[in-house]
């Protein structure tokens, strides 16, 4: 049974992690680009448009953190899914969550080494990442809201 | 993550002395988290207005949007980990005021962030919030700490 403390820290914990996931969306909207053209210029450069392609040592110190901070927030995120009913979804939220960032986080190496049809893969995985992302937390939530406080 | 499952911390020594220190180091980075926007960006809210919005008479650019987003980012992940963290450790702590307080100190997180961004984006009037909000949630965390700390050093 959950009580009313428990409800209210992870409540205010997944309505932190949907802001938190809101401002990725923004981040990468605002520096990247909506479409996988704008990935593909991002990462590869364009000269006419004054783009200068990313560094291997740039692109490695946004993976190195991130690695860690999403890794954690999946682990708590998929911890607290344990203590609710929607169990049965776990094993296909991890995959898609660590199979989708795995290929979100690679796509940006084989961009610089010119491989362009990685600009596809880096939005389709974007998306799909932050749409599990958001699920597994309204799941959390959904949970929480249907639990009786004691 | 076993403490967020097992009742009474107070009772296994190795969990209870983790805590301790835990709680301790927590204090430390809740006070230097607000020593360094105060070296940052100052510690009047007339700096702090020049730092983030700019000033043509100082030439001080102000901070682009894009920094700011990139800052939230960073700061709220924080955030989430240390509220999380705190407030796993501030349950067992037997008292009705335990989830007003840690409503009213995860909220002020919030309030502080969305001010930050709507300082940068709509008006400069969310600086003042923005600051009183932050320097709330670090007090407010840091009295949660404290009586966790408390509350872990007192024999069962």
């Amino acid at each position: 049974m959950i009580d009313t403390y428990q409800k209210t820290l992870i409540t205010l914990f997944a309505v932190m992690l949907l802001t938190l996931l809101a401002t990725s969306i923004a981040l990468f909207i605002m520096k990247i680009g909506i479409e996988p053209v704008d990935i593909a210029q991002y990462y590869m450069g364009n000269e006419e448009a004054f783009i200068v392609k990313k560094s291997f040592e740039g692109l490695f110190e946004t993976t190195a953190p991130h690695l860690f901070a999403i890794t954690i927030m999946i682990f708590i995120v998929i911890h607290l899914l344990l203590f609710t009913n929607y169990k049965k979804y776990i094993p296909y939220l991890l995959a898609g969550l660590l199979i989708s960032f795995m290929a979100d986080m690679a796509s940006g190496y084989f961009l610089i080494a010119n491989l362009s049809v990685f600009a596809i893969i880096k939005w389709v995985s974007f998306l799909i990442f932050q749409a599990l992302f958001i699920i597994a937390t309204f799941l959390i939530i959904s949970d929480i809201v249907r639990h009786k406080a004691i | 993550m076993k403490f967020t499952v097992s009742k009474d911390l107070r009772n296994n020594k190795v969990m209870r002395n983790l805590l301790i220190a835990f709680s301790i180091i927590m204090l430390l980075f809740l006070a230097l988290d607000v020593t360094n926007k105060i070296l940052k960006f100052g510690s009047t809210i007339s700096d702090i207005k020049s730092s983030w919005l700019g000033n043509e008479d100082e030439f001080i650019e102000p901070l682009s949007t894009i920094s700011a987003l990139e800052m939230v980012h960073l700061d709220l992940f924080i955030a989430i980990l240390l509220l999380l963290l705190i407030g796993s450790i501030f349950m067992r702590i037997d008292t009705k005021l335990k989830t007003p307080f840690l409503a009213i100190t995860m909220l002020l997180s919030m309030i502080s962030f969305a001010s930050f961004l709507a300082s940068i984006f709509f008006s400069e009037a969310f600086v003042i919030i923005s600051v009183i909000s932050f320097l709330a949630w670090h007090i407010s965390a840091s009295s949660m700490l404290l009586v966790s700390l408390s509350w872990l050093i007192k024999k069962p």
